[in-house]
C-alpha cells in the first residue's frame, strides 16, 4: 500500500511517501511546499497538492497509485507578535546634525551664528559665524567667499555643507575650520541661530558635543536646559563630526511613554507587572503563576495597544470575538528600535527602548475534517485524520539514530516553540510557547532598522563576511577565504551575507560585529528562552535534569547556530540535545509526516 | 621599470592635456575629497592601455586612464585588462561621474565601499 503522510504546518507542508506492507515500511521520498493560507483552512489544498506532487515526482510514482493520505490533527495554536517603543526622543526640527559623513573637512570646534554663505559679505567684522553652504555653491567659490570674509575680520568658525565637499573646501581655506558635509536637508538649518560644529581628528571621535556639559559650556546652558540636551549628546557619541544648533525653544526632549502594566491571570493567581520594570520581570512573574489563562494590558497604554493588536489579529484568523480570545502564553523581550529622527537634517537614527512581545492563543479545534474532505475530492485519494501532531512528531523523531524512549522533542518553528515529552510507558505531554523564528526577524529588523523581509530572513539564516580585498573575504570567525577570480566591485569593502548561491552586499554602514551580535542575541532571547521554558513544562516534575534525550525539530532547527545555542544551554542540565535526523536522512524536517506514515 | 618612487600614489595617465581638462579636474576633486595622494602623467595610447599602464606603475596598483574623447577607466593591477573596476564612457551624462570615479579610486586604496552613479 502506498501511503503519504502530510503535515500541514504554519509555514510549510511536508510529505513522507512510503510503501507500507504488513511487515515492513519502506520510505520512498519526501516532499515540501510552502503552506497556502492559514493552517487548518481549506486554502491549504494548493500547498498540499504541491508537496504531494513533489514527493511523487521524486519517487517516480503516479498519483493514481497512491492508496492513502494521512493528515494530522493540527494543534490549534496561533501566535502573533507586536512591538512598542517605550521611550521616544523628540527633536523638534533641526537642532542637531548627527550623521557620520565619511570625509568631513578640517578639525576642531567652532561656534557662531548660522549664516548663509551668500550673506557673509554683510556680516560685521568681529562677529562669529558658521557658514551654511548649499549645493549650488561649488567648493572653490565657497572657499573664496569664506577666505574673503575672514580677511575682513569676520570669524568664520565652521561650515555646514550640503555636498560631499568638506575636505576640498578645508584644503582651500587660509584658516582651518571644522566642516561637516553631506547634510541632505540643508535648507532646514535655521539661520541666525547659535550653532557649534565639531570635527575630530581622523581616528578619534568628537569630545565636546557628545558631552552634555560640553554642550552646556558652548551654549551657556542652565542646569535645567542641560538635562534637556542629554539625548542630543547621547545620539552624537561615537561620531567623528557633529553640528548642534540652539533653537529658541530648546526643543529636544526624551519622553518616556507610560508603557502601562500587564495583568497576568494564571492558575496560581493573578499578578500585575509594570512594563517599565522590563521584559525580564514580566517573564519572572509569568513563571510564577504559570500556566497562563489570559493576559490583559492597561487600556490607553502601549502594552494595552500591543495586546489588543494581537487579540484582534487572532480574532480575524479564528473568526471569534476579540473578547473571547484567551492569551495562553506570552514572551516579552527587551530590545532597541532604530527610529528615524523626525525633522532630522541628515537622516539620523535614534535607538529607542522597546518591548517586543509574542502571544499565543489556543483557538477552537481547527476544522481538519473540512480540509481532509477537500483533499479527498480534489485528489481522489482516501484521506484519514490520523492523530495528534505531537504524538506523530515523537514517532517521527524516534527514527533519529541514537534516540530512545523516554524522549522529549522541541519543535522550533516560525510562530511557536513546541515541546512534547514521551514517557517510557507511552504517555505524551505537550506545550506551546509563543515566539519563534518570526519573532527573531522582528527583533533583528527593529534593532538594525531594516524593513526588507527577504533581507532579514537572509540575515537570520546565513553568516556574514567582510570583503577585505578584491580576492579575499574575512569570515565571522576571523578566518580568511581567497578566491581565484576577482570579486564583483559592487561587493568591495562591504559586509556581505554568505549564501550558497553567492554573496549579498548589505546597504549602508552596518558593521559586521553589530549585526552578528544583534542576530545572536535575538536568537538567544527567543529560542534559548523558549526551549528552557517549554522543557520545564513537559519534563518530569518540572525538572529538565530528568530528561535524557532532547531532539530538535522544525524549520528553525536547520539554522546554522540555533541548535548549537540550545545544545549549549541544555548541556548545563546534563541533557543530550541535538538536531534530529529523521529516518537518518531527512535532518530535522519531516518528523510529523514520517510519524503519520508509521502510525498505521 | 626600475623607476624610483618615494610614496604610494594613485596614477592618472591621460593622453591630451588640453582636451582632458574638465574630466581631469573632476577626477582630482574626487581624490582630494577622499584624501588619497595621486600623480598625473601624459601618456599616449588607448584608454585600456593607459589604465593598465597606470595601474601597473602605481605603488598602490590603482590606475586611471583618461583619453581626450572622455573615456575614463579605473583599473586595478590585479584585475584583468578587459575588466576595469569602473568606467565612464565618452559623452557622460554629467561630469560628476568623473568625480565619483576619482573618489572610488581613492576608496579602493582606503578599503572602503565604492559609490555608484
Amino acid at each position: 500500500m502506498l501511503v503519504a503522510g502530510v503535515d500541514i504546518g504554519n509555514n510549510t507542508v511536508e510529505v513522507a511517501l512510503a510503501q507500507v506492507t504488513e511487515h515492513k515500511t519502506v520510505f520512498l521520498s519526501s516532499g515540501i511546499a510552502p503552506t497556502t493560507g492559514v493552517k487548518g483552512t481549506t486554502a491549504n489544498i494548493t500547498g498540499v497538492k504541491f508537496a504531494i506532487n513533489d514527493a511523487l515526482k521524486k519517487a517516480g510514482v503516479d498519483i493514481k497509485n497512491l492508496d492513502l493520505i494521512r493528515i494530522n490533527e493540527a494543534t490549534p495554536v496561533i501566535s502573533d507578535m507586536a512591538m512598542e517603543t517605550i521611550t521616544e526622543t523628540i527633536i523638534t526640527e533641526s537642532t542637531m546634525i548627527g550623521h557620520n559623513p565619511s570625509t568631513p573637512g578640517g578639525r576642531g570646534l567652532g561656534v557662531g551664528k548660522t549664516t548663509l554663505i551668500f550673506h557673509l559679505d554683510k556680516v560685521k567684522p568681529g562677529e562669529e559665524v558658521i557658514a551654511i553652504v548649499p549645493q549650488s555653491v561649488d567648493f572653490e567659490h565657497a572657499a573664496a567667499m569664506i577666505n574673503s570674509a575672514s580677511s575682513r575680520g569676520v570669524y568664520v568658525e565652521g561650515a555646514v555643507v550640503q555636498k560631499d565637499d568638506g575636505v576640498l573646501i578645508a584644503n582651500r581655506l587660509n584658516n582651518k575650520i571644522p566642516i561637516v558635509d553631506e547634510v541632505a536637508y540643508i535648507d532646514k538649518v535655521p539661520l541666525g541661530m547659535p550653532a557649534a560644529v565639531e570635527v575630530a581628528e581622523q581616528g578619534y571621535t568628537i569630545k565636546t558635543l557628545s558631552n552634555p556639559y560640553g554642550i552646556a559650556t558652548v551654549f551657556k546652558l542652565s542646569p535645567e536646559e542641560t538635562k534637556n540636551i542629554v539625548p542630543v549628546a547621547r545620539a552624537l557619541i561615537g561620531n567623528r563630526s557633529a553640528v548642534v544648533i540652539r533653537t529658541p525653544a530648546g526643543d529636544v526632549q526624551e519622553r518616556r511613554i507610560p508603557a502601562g502594566s500587564i495583568v497576568l491571570f494564571g492558575e496560581k493567581g493573578r499578578t500585575t507587572v509594570d512594563l517599565d520594570e522590563g521584559a525580564k520581570k514580566v517573564m519572572e512573574e509569568l513563571d510564577r503563576i504559570y500556566p497562563l489563562h489570559d493576559a490583559q494590558g492597561t487600556a490607553g497604554t502601549n502594552v494595552g495597544g500591543l495586546l489588543s493588536k494581537i487579540r484582534s489579529t487572532m480574532a480575524d484568523l479564528t473568526g471569534q470575538k476579540p473578547d473571547s480570545i484567551k492569551i495562553q502564553d506570552i514572551l516579552a523581550v527587551d530590545t532597541l528600535v532604530q527610529q528615524k529622527v523626525k525633522g532630522g537634517l541628515a537622516n539620523e537614527f535614534f535607538a529607542e527602548d522597546a518591548v517586543g512581545m509574542a502571544a499565543m492563543v489556543k483557538s477552537s479545534r481547527l476544522p481538519m475534517e473540512k480540509v481532509a474532505k477537500i483533499i479527498e475530492e480534489e485528489l481522489s485519494v482516501p484521506v484519514h485524520i490520523a492523530g495528534v501532531e505531537a504524538q506523530m512528531a515523537i514517532n517521527g523523531a524516534l527514527t533519529t539514530p541514537g534516540t530512545a524512549k523516554p524522549l522529549a522533542i522541541l519543535d522550533l518553528g516560525g510562530g511557536s516553540v513546541d515541546a512534547a515529552y514521551l514517557t517510557a510507558d507511552g504517555k505524551v505531554k505537550t506545550v506551546h510557547m509563543a515566539g519563534a523564528g518570526d519573532m527573531v526577524n522582528m527583533l533583528m529588523g527593529a534593532e538594525l532598522g531594516i524593513t526588507d523581509k527577504m533581507l532579514l530572513e537572509d540575515l537570520k539564516c546565513n553568516p556574514l563576511a567582510k570583503v577585505e580585498s578584491m580576492f579575499s573575504i574575512r569570515l565571522e570567525d576571523e578566518t580568511v577565504k581567497f578566491f581565484d577570480s576577482p570579486l564583483d566591485p559592487q561587493l568591495f569593502a562591504r559586509v556581505v551575507i554568505l549564501k550558497d548561491d553567492g554573496m549579498i552586499p548589505l546597504p549602508g554602514n552596518l558593521k559586521l560585529e553589530k549585526i552578528r551580535t544583534v542576530r545572536r542575541e535575538a536568537k538567544k532571547k527567543v529560542f534559548v528562552t523558549n526551549a528552557i521554558r517549554a522543557l520545564k513544562q513537559v519534563a518530569p516534575a518540572g525538572n529538565i535534569r530528568l530528561l535524557d534525550f532532547v531532539v530538535l525539530l522544525g524549520g528553525s532547527a536547520l539554522d546554522f547556530e540555533i541548535p548549537d545555542m540550545i545544545s549549549d544551554a541544555l548541556a548545563n542540565y546534563g541533557v543530550v540535545a541535538g538536531r534530529g535526523n529523521i529516518r537518518g536522512t531527512e535532518g530535522p524536517r519531516n518528523a510529523v509526516a514520517t510519524g503519520l506514515v508509521l502510525s498505521g | 621599470m626600475g623607476r624610483y618612487k618615494v610614496k604610494p600614489t594613485i596614477l592618472i595617465y591621460y593622453d591630451n592635456d588640453n582636451m582632458a581638462q574638465i574630466p581631469l579636474r573632476k577626477l582630482r576633486e574626487g581624490l582630494e575629497e577622499e584624501g588619497v595622494p595621486w600623480e598625473e602623467k601624459e601618456v599616449h595610447g588607448n584608454a585600456q592601455f593607459l589604465a593598465k599602464q597606470a595601474a601597473q606603475d602605481s605603488q598602490l596598483g590603482i590606475g586611471i586612464g583618461l583619453i581626450s574623447d572622455g573615456t575614463c577607466l579605473l583599473q586595478h593591477s590585479r584585475m584583468s585588462v578587459g575588466n576595469p573596476i569602473m568606467k565612464v564612457m565618452a559623452g557622460a551624462d554629467t561630469m560628476e561621474n568623473y568625480r565619483v570615479l576619482g573618489a572610488n579610486a581613492a576608496r579602493l586604496a582606503k578599503n572602503m565601499p565604492l559609490k555608484w552613479f
